[in-house]
């Protein structure tokens, strides 16, 4: 199967983003294709490498309305969103099927490291 | 190889540093913890030779200043600590070692490990400039035109008995938190005291406080001051 194509977008935490990108690069599931500063030009980006997960450090003003605008032009794509420094993370879906639903569920009892092994 | 002991409540820290810094041959991850509690015994157990520890843990500071004096030979580097003033000169008061900001890369927190390691500071420059200024500020002796006259009315009537006991201690060179813990009041309660001090003497700081004092002794002769009974023995 081919390795899901990651960008990291907008960390400004410089060590977070170093973190994310040594952890999501380790995973021979997860192929990070990019890293860029800033959001500017990120929809572009996303369309030209056919980005299928975007990891981005989530902020008060901006991010929810950039999440809604990414999410209603590339449907398929994951969004995951680091909050407050990484406390926190929220996924943004288009496109939940019945699957993707119950997959988020699962996450509670670990379906997300049993999915990796 | 350096060991180093992890805290920090962000998950992807605590196991994402322990990953990413191992990888690095330079460094063996001895512990990653996500709470405070039990830190100064598990830091005595393991001895690790740098203290990682995340700033914006509840308590961090005051955990990183039981450890300094529970461990004195303790090395702490503060993780994701603010680039503020207050935070850079209490971060040098407690005696942390090393300063990372939320904005270092990894490769900027590994050579501030390293260095922590050889026991030498590591400080951004403009938090080691916060530091440095206050240091400055502290030391200058105060002007002559800056220093009213004291006598030796002002100091027995116009302090309280408390307030003495507090100059005695600013003119000996204490900061607020030691001189809270040799009067067993809150440091915030010292600061009240010298908030008052420092209108009563009409000075503007410490530094002048303790000035003021050193003129008064040389004009009073070598006499100690006895706060108890409100005035100056004879040495």
């Amino acid at each position: 199967m081919e390795p899901l194509r990651c960008l990291l977008a907008d960390i400004p935490q410089k060590v977070l983003a170093d973190i994310v990108h040594t952890l999501t690069q380790q995973d021979q599931s997860i192929e990070v294709v990019g890293q860029m500063q800033g959001l500017d030009g990120v929809i572009d980006i996303i369309e030209q490498r056919a980005i299928e997960v975007l990891i981005v450090s989530m902020r008060k003003n901006t991010s929810q309305t950039l999440c809604s605008q990414i999410m209603e032009k590339f449907p398929d794509l994951l969004v995951v969103g680091l909050v407050d420094d990484g406390r926190m993370a929220v996924t943004y879906m288009g496109n939940v099927g019945k699957n993707d639903l119950l997959n988020v569920i699962h996450l509670k009892r670990g379906g997300r490291a049993k999915a990796a092994e | 190889m350096i060991k180093v002991i992890i805290f920090s409540d962000i998950r992807i820290y605590c196991e994402g540093l322990s990953e990413v810094l191992s990888n690095t041959g330079s460094i063996k991850v001895v512990a990653a913890e996500s709470h405070l509690e039990g830190a100064v015994e598990k830091i005595g157990a393991l001895n690790p030779d740098v203290v990682l520890l995340d700033m914006t843990m509840s308590g961090s500071c005051q955990i990183a200043q039981n450890i300094i004096q529970s461990i004195p030979q303790a090395r702490i580097v503060a993780l994701a600590a603010p680039v503020d003033k207050d935070r850079a000169i209490r971060s040098a008061e407690v005696g942390i070692t090393g300063y990372v900001a939320r904005e270092a890369s990894m490769s900027e927190l590994v050579e501030t490990l390293k260095i922590a390691k050889k026991g030498e500071y590591c400080y951004p420059p403009k938090v080691a400039t916060y530091i440095f200024n206050q240091f400055r500020k502290v030391s200058e002796p105060a002007s002559q035109a800056d220093i009213v006259p004291i006598n030796s009315e002002t100091l027995t009537k116009a302090l309280t008995g408390r307030e003495r006991q507090i100059t005695r201690f600013i003119s000996e060179g204490m900061p607020n938190k030691q001189i809270a813990r040799k009067l067993s009041i809150e440091v915030s309660t010292v600061k009240n005291h010298v908030h008052n001090i420092l209108a009563k003497l009409q000075v503007k700081n410490r530094a002048q406080v303790a000035a003021l004092m050193q003129h008064y002794h040389t004009d009073h002769g070598s006499r100690s001051f006895d706060p108890d009974r409100n005035n100056y023995l004879p040495a």
